[in-house]
C-alpha cells in the first residue's frame, strides 16, 4: 500500500467530505434515517439505481428530490400515471414545420438523476422504457440511439404492490435496481421535529447543492479502484448462491446481483474511507441489494417471512470462505 | 421413485458390494451369477409389490424364483420339462453342496473355480442377498441387514491367511450406508411431500429433502471411518506377538512368514474327516513294509494350540547333505541310506514337502528350504507341494531300545521343546508321574510306559471328536473321555513327556501308506497322522506312536520287547557309537547349557519367566497403547498448533493464528460462529476478554482483515504471534477447570475437524444423490407430472 495508497489518500478524503456534505444536506430534509441516507449516497457512487418503496407519505419522493438537489446536476422528475405513455420518457421525433424536418424532443430521462415516482403506476410498457434506458445508458428512439450523460441514476419511488391501482413490476425489472431501501415510519422525536421544520416552509426550498456531476464522477472513479479480495468475491459468490439453495425462496437472486452487491460493497467501503472490501460491507448490503430480486417460496410466505428477513437469515448462516491455509 | 423401489435397490446394491469381499475366497463368474440372482430377487419384490401382493407372500415368490433360476443355472439336467425342479434337483443341490463344503475344508482360499463352488457361493450369496431383502424392504429394519453383510464379511476374514486387504472393508460398508440413506430417505418421504410449487427444480434439489438420510449417513460415514481409521492409528501388534508368543514371524522373507500362515494340525484334521479318500502321493524306495513321511513338527506349546515355532529363515537346499540330523552325536558315513522318489498329487496342497526322517538330502532346491532344526522342507514362495516330483535320501536310523535306554540328558534341544504350559492341570502331571512310576526315572522306560498307556485298551481311537489339542481338550482327552484320533494321542503324550522332563514336539505327516505294486506306495488323505517325537541325548528325536491298533498296527520297533527293569548298557557301532556318561557332547547346534538343568525346575522357571516377560509386556504394550490412542487428539491439537505458531509473519501465519485462537475458543466451549466476519469476531472477543485486552482482540481483526482483505503487496509485517498469544492465554485461564480439560483431552476442535471430514464425504454422496435424480428425471418424465 505504498505509492498507490498516498496517491489515492487524497481521493477517499475527498470522497469522504463530500459524502459527508452530500449526506448533511439530505439529512436537513429527512431527518431520523441514516441508515437510509448512506444507502441512497452508496448506490450513488456505486453508479447504480436506487429503488424506495414504502406506504404512502413517508418521504419517498422527498428523499429522492433531496438527494437530486445536493447536487448540482440535470434533474427531472417523472410522475408515474396509467397515461403515462413511453414516448414521454425517452422522447419523440416531432415533426418541425419550418425546416420541415424531424426533430427529436428529448424526454424526461435524458437528465443525470431521474426520479421516478410511483414507478408502479404506470402501465408496464411505460415502465419498460424507463428500465430499458436504465441499463444501458442509452435511448433508443426510431433507429437513432442517444448516449445519455453521465452520471446518470434512477431513483424511484413504487407503493408495496399490495395497494391499489399498481402493476408491480416484474423481477427482471426490480433486478436493475441496485438496491431497496424502505423508508419505514420515522421516530416520534423526528416526527416532532418534522412538524416544527416543514410546518413553516418547505426544507427542499433551502437545500443548496454541495457538490457537482464532475466531482460525482470523480468520485466514482475512486470507488472503482477499492480493492475486492478473492476470498471476498468467494463469499459474494457464496451468498448469492445461498439464496438459490434456500428452500424458503422460489427464485433466487441473479448474477447481476453478485455484481451489483461488489460495486455497491466497493462506494461502501471507499465512503468507510477503507481502500478495501470487507466482509462487513457485503453483509450490510446484502438485504438492500438482494432482498428485492428474490421471490419467497409458498410456505416461507405464508409464514409470515419475507424476502429481507430469509436474506439476513442466510447472511447469518453462510459460513465465511475458508483461506487455503489454516 | 416409490422409497420400497428405492430401498430394493440400495439392498441389492448392499448385497453385491458385500459379496466383494468373497472374492479373495472363491473365484470364477459366481459373482455376477450372484448379482443376477439378486437382482431377479429385487425385481420380483418391486414388480410384486407394484401388484399390491400381500407381504406375507413376497418373500415365498422370491424364494420360488431363486430356487428356480439356480436349478436352471447350475442344474439343467436334472429338471423335469426342462423347467420344473423335482426330487433329482435337491438331492443332487445336496450333493453338490456336500462336494463344496469338503472343498472348502480341503483347500485353502482362493478355492479353484469349480462348479460346485460356484454353485455353493452363488447360493449363499443370493440367500442373503433374499434375507437382507427381506429385513430391509418388508421389515423395513435396514439396519439390522448391517448384520448379515458382516457375516458376509467374517468368511474371508476368517479364513484368507494372512488377513484381508484393508481397502476390501470399503465396498461393504459403502453399500451399508446406501442402504441406510435409502431408508433414511423413505422414511422422511413418508412424512409428506414438499409443497413448493417451481416443479422444474424439484428434479435438482431432491438433497434437502433427505435431510434424514443425511444425518443417517453422516453417522454411518464416521462409524466407519472410526472403525477403519482406528486400528490404523494403534501401534500394531504383529501377529506373532499375539500368536506365536515368543516367536515374534516378522515380515522375513521366505519361511517365517509362510509358516504362520497354515496350521498343519487343522489341515490333517480335515483331510482326516473328509468324505472322499483322494491319493496324496505315491512313493517308491525306502525301507520295506515304507516309511512314515513327515510334513513338519510342532515344536510349540502355548496352552492353546500347538505350532510350529517361528523362524528367521530357512537354510538353502544344495546338492549337499543337509545338516546332520539334531541331536545325534554318532557317525553319519557309517549309517544306511535308501533312496525315495516320491509324486505328490495336486490334490495335496501344502507348504511342507513330505519326506521321511531324517532326511540327507533333497532335489527340491529353488524355492525350498528346509529348517535344521526339525528337518523338513519349506516352500518358500508359496507355490506348495502339489504336482511335485521329487528324490531324495535318508538316513535308516534305527536305535535301539538298549541305546535308548542308556541315553544320557545332554540338555534341551530347542527353547520350545521343553516348555511346559503353567496352566497345566496338576492332575495331568498326576496322571503322567502314576503311569510312569514303574520306569524308575529312566526317560525311555517312561516314554515306553506312556506309549503302551495310550495303546492299552483304556484309549478309543475315533475322529468323531472335535480337533482340538489345546489344553481344555487334552485334560478332558486324558482325564475325561479318553477318546480321540491321533491329534489328541500325540498332543497328549507330548504334554506328558515334557512332564516328565523328556523334550518332545508333534510331527504331522502321514502314516506309511498302502503297498502297491513295483514296491510303490500308495499314500491317501486319510493316512495323514500326528505322531510325538522325543528328544533323547546322543541319538536325537525318535518317533513314538501312541495311537492305537485300531489306527496304527505297529510301534515302531525300538519300542517293542522292552520290559520295565533297565538293562546292560551296550553299544552300537552303527547307530550309537556313543558310550553312557559320555555328557561333554554338545555338538548339536540347538543345544542350549544354559537350560541343561533338572526338568522339573527348568520348565518350572520357564514359565515363570513366561508369565512375567509375556504378562507384564502385554499389560504395559496394552496401557501404552491405550494411552497412545486417547492422547492422539491432544497430540494432533498439539502439532498444529505448534505449526501454526512456527510459521513466518505474512498472510499464511496469520491465517494460521487466527484460525488457532478459533480452535482455541471452540475448545473451550466457546461459540465461534462460521458466518461472522473477523470484525464481528474481533468484538465478539472484546466481550469475553478483560478490559485491558480489548485492543489487542480488535488489533487482531484488522491485522487479519489486513492481511486478507486489503491485497497487500507486502504483508510480511503483520505480526500477531504475541497478541495471538496472549489472547489464547486469557481465554484459556478464564474458562473453568472442567472445559480446560475437556480442551485438553478431547478438543472440540478436533471433532470438528471429523465432523466436516464426514460432512464433506457426505456432500460427495448428495453428488452422488443428485445424479441418481437426474437420470431418474430423465428416464421418468411422465412420473414428475404427477
Amino acid at each position: 500500500m505504498s505509492t498507490m495508497a498516498t496517491s489515492s489518500a487524497m481521493d477517499f478524503d475527498e470522497l469522504s467530505e463530500v459524502a459527508g456534505r452530500v449526506r448533511r444536506a439530505i439529512e436537513t430534509v429527512i431527518e431520523g434515517k441514516p441508515d437510509v441516507v448512506e444507502t441512497a449516497v452508496t448506490v450513488l457512487l456505486a453508479e447504480g439505481h436506487l429503488l424506495i418503496e414504502d406506504v404512502p407519505g413517508v418521504g419517498k419522493t422527498m428523499l429522492a428530490k433531496a438527494l437530486a438537489r445536493s447536487i448540482d446536476c440535470s434533474m427531472r422528475r417523472i410522475q408515474f400515471t396509467p397515461d403515462l405513455l413511453p414516448s414521454d420518457i425517452t422522447g419523440v421525433s416531432v415533426f418541425n414545420q419550418e425546416n420541415r424536418e424531424f426533430e427529436f424532443r428529448p424526454g424526461a430521462v435524458f437528465a443525470n438523476i431521474v426520479v421516478g415516482d410511483e414507478i408502479n403506476r404506470a402501465s408496464p410498457k411505460t415502465q419498460a422504457a424507463l428500465l430499458e434506458s436504465m441499463e444501458e445508458r442509452q435511448v433508443t428512439v426510431d433507429t437513432t440511439t442517444y448516449q445519455l450523460e453521465a452520471p446518470f441514476m434512477v431513483i424511484a419511488t413504487q407503493n408495496p404492490i399490495e395497494m391499489e391501482g399498481t402493476y408491480p413490476l416484474p423481477e427482471a425489472q426490480r433486478d436493475r435496481f441496485m438496491a431497496r431501501v424502505s423508508m419505514g415510519y420515522p421516530e416520534p422525536a423526528a416526527e416532532l421535529r418534522m412538524l416544527d421544520g416543514h410546518s413553516a416552509h418547505d426544507p427542499l426550498a433551502d437545500l443548496q447543492p454541495v457538490t457537482d456531476g464532475q466531482q460525482i464522477l470523480r468520485l466514482v472513479k475512486t470507488v472503482q479502484s477499492v480493492h475486492v479480495s478473492e476470498s471476498v468475491k468467494e463469499y459474494a459468490v457464496a451468498l448469492v448462491g445461498a439464496t438459490r439453495r434456500s428452500q424458503e425462496l422460489r427464485l433466487g437472486a441473479s448474477p447481476r446481483s453478485t455484481l451489483h452487491l461488489i460495486r455497491a460493497a466497493r462506494a461502501a467501503a471507499a465512503l468507510d474511507s477503507r481502500e478495501f472490501v470487507l466482509p462487513d460491507d457485503l453483509q450490510e448490503l446484502a438485504v438492500p441489494v438482494l432482498a428485492h430480486r428474490v421471490l419467497p417460496a409458498a410456505e416461507a410466505h405464508l409464514g409470515g417471512r419475507g424476502s429481507a428477513e430469509i436474506i439476513a437469515g442466510l447472511v447469518a448462516t453462510v459460513p465465511l470462505p475458508r483461506t487455503r491455509r489454516d | 421413485m416409490t422409497g420400497h423401489a428405492r430401498i430394493s435397490l440400495a439392498a441389492w446394491a448392499a448385497t453385491v458390494l458385500g459379496a466383494l469381499v468373497l472374492t479373495p475366497v472363491f473365484s470364477g463368474p459366481f459373482l455376477f451369477i450372484s448379482a443376477f440372482l439378486c437382482a431377479a430377487i429385487t425385481g420380483t419384490g418391486i414388480a410384486l409389490q407394484n401388484l399390491r401382493t400381500p407381504r406375507a407372500v413376497v418373500p415365498v415368490v422370491q424364494l420360488i424364483v431363486l430356487v428356480e433360476l439356480i436349478s436352471f443355472i447350475f442344474l439343467r439336467d436334472t429338471l423335469r420339462y426342462g423347467l420344473v425342479p423335482w426330487k433329482e434337483t435337491a438331492l443332487e443341490f445336496n450333493q453338490q453342496m456336500v462336494n463344496a463344503m469338503d472343498s472348502i475344508n480341503r483347500f485353502s482360499a482362493p478355492l479353484p473355480p469349480d462348479d460346485h463352488l460356484t454353485l455353493f457361493a452363488a447360493s449363499v450369496i443370493a440367500a442373503t442377498g433374499l434375507l437382507i431383502h427381506l429385513i430391509a424392504v418388508q421389515l423395513r429394519q435396514a439396519a439390522w441387514s448391517g448384520l448379515l453383510l458382516l457375516t458376509m464379511y467374517t468368511v474371508p476374514a476368517a479364513t484368507v491367511h494372512g488377513g484381508l486387504p484393508a481397502l476390501l472393508f470399503i465396498p461393504p460398508a459403502i453399500g451399508y450406508i446406501v442402504l441406510l440413506s435409502a431408508e433414511g430417505r423413505t422414511r422422511l418421504s413418508r412424512w409428506g411431500r414438499r409443497i413448493s410449487g417451481v416443479s422444474h427444480l424439484d428434479a435438482s434439489q431432491p438433497i434437502e429433502a433427505s435431510a434424514l438420510g443425511q444425518a443417517g449417513r453422516r453417522i454411518g460415514l464416521s462409524v466407519v471411518a472410526l472403525a477403519a481409521l482406528l486400528p490404523a492409528l494403534l501401534p500394531a501388534l504383529p501377529e506373532g506377538v499375539v500368536g506365536n508368543g515368543l516367536a515374534g514371524s516378522g515380515p522375513g522373507t521366505g519361511v517365517g512368514a509362510s509358516i504362520s500362515s497354515t496350521d498343519p494340525m487343522l489341515d490333517m484334521g480335515k483331510n482326516l474327516k473328509r468324505g472322499d479318500n483322494v491319493t496324496a502321493l505315491t512313493y517308491s524306495g525306502g525301507p520295506a513294509g515304507g516309511t512314515y513321511l513327515r510334513l513338519t513338527a510342532l515344536d510349540q506349546f502355548d496352552g492353546n494350540t500347538w505350532r510350529v515355532s517361528g523362524r528367521d529363515g530357512g537354510r538353502k537346499i544344495t546338492n549337499a547333505d543337509l545338516t546332520t540330523p539334531p541331536g545325534y552325536t554318532g557317525d553319519l558315513s557309517k549309517v544306511t541310506t535308501s533312496k525315495l522318489k516320491i509324486e505328490v498329487t495336486r490334490n495335496f496342497r501344502s507348504q511342507f514337502a513330505p519326506v521321511p526322517y531324517p532326511l540327507r538330502s533333497v532335489s527340491l532346491k529353488d524355492q525350498w528350504s528346509y529348517d535344521p532344526n526339525v528337518l523338513d522342507v519349506l516352500s518358500t514362495n508359496g507355490r506348495g507341494v502339489a504336482g511335485k516330483n521329487y528324490n531324495l535320501q535318508v538316513y535308516d536310523l534305527q536305535p535301539t531300545p538298549e541305546q535308548l535306554r542308556d541315553a544320557v540328558p545332554t540338555g534341551e534341544p530347542d527353547q520350545y521343546t521343553s516348555e511346559v504350559p503353567s496352566r497345566t492341570p496338576e492332575r495331568i502331571r498326576n496322571l503322567t508321574s502314576e503311569v510312569t512310576a514303574d520306569a524308575k526315572g529312566n526317560p525311555f522306560a517312561q516314554a515306553v510306559l506312556l506309549q503302551n498307556y495310550f495303546r492299552s485298551g483304556e484309549f478309543t481311537y475315533s475322529t468323531d471328536t472335535d480337533s482340538q489339542s489345546g489344553m481344555r481338550a487334552l485334560q478332558n482327552f486324558l482325564l475325561v473321555n479318553k477318546t480321540g484320533y491321533c491329534e489328541q494321542f500325540a498332543t497328549g503324550m507330548a504334554l506328558m513327556a515334557r512332564i516328565l522332563g523328556i523334550p518332545a514336539r508333534v510331527g504331522i505327516g502321514f502314516l506309511p501308506g498302502q503297498a502297491g505294486k513295483n514296491g510303490e506306495h500308495i499314500v491317501r488323505m486319510h493316512d495323514m497322522h500326528a505322531w510325538p517325537e522325543l528328544y533323547f541325548g546322543g541319538i536325537g528325536w525318535v518317533r513314538f506312536e501312541p495311537t492305537p491298533s485300531a489306527r496304527v498296527a505297529s510301534t515302531p520297533s525300538w519300542t517293542e520287547q522292552i520290559g520295565p527293569a533297565p538293562i546292560t548298557p551296550t553299544t552300537n557301532p552303527t547307530t550309537a557309537p556313543t558310550t553312557p556318561g559320555q555328557t561333554e557332547e554338545t555338538d548339536d547346534p540347538t543345544a542350549n547349557p544354559d537350560r541343561n538343568l533338572p526338568s522339573e525346575s527348568g520348565s518350572a522357571t520357564v514359565d515363570q519367566g513366561n508369565w512375567f516377560t509375556n504378562g507384564g509386556a502385554r499389560i504395559i504394550g496394552g496401557v501404552a497403547a491405550g494411552l497412545i490412542v486417547l492422547s492422539i487428539p491432544w497430540l494432533i491439537r498439539f502439532l498444529l498448533r505448534r505449526k501454526r505458531f512456527a510459521r513466518l509473519p505474512g498472510r499464511a501465519g496469520v491465517e494460521g493464528l487466527w484460525a488457532e485462537l478459533r480452535d482455541t475458543a471452540r475448545d473451550l466451549g466457546l461459540d465461534w460462529s462460521d458466518s461472522a466476519t473477523p470484525r464481528q469476531l474481533g468484538e465478539w472477543l472484546v466481550g469475553k476478554l478483560p478490559p485491558d485486552l480489548h485492543p489487542q482482540a480488535r488489533g487482531l481483526a484488522r491485522g487479519l482483515e489486513a492481511v486478507r482483505y486489503a491485497g497487500l503487496t507486502d504483508d510480511t509485517t503483520v505480526d500477531l504471534r504475541d497478541d495471538v498469544q496472549t489472547v489464547r492465554k486469557a481465554l484459556w485461564t478464564r474458562a473453568k477447570l472442567l472445559r480446560r480439560i475437556r480442551a485438553t483431552v478431547l478438543p472440540p476442535s478436533w471433532r470438528w475437524y471429523l465432523n466436516r471430514g464426514s460432512a464433506e464425504a457426505s456432500d460427495l454422496l448428495d453428488e452422488f444423490d443428485l445424479l441418481l435424480a437426474r437420470i431418474r428425471s430423465r428416464l421418468l418424465p411422465h412420473r414428475q407430472a404427477n
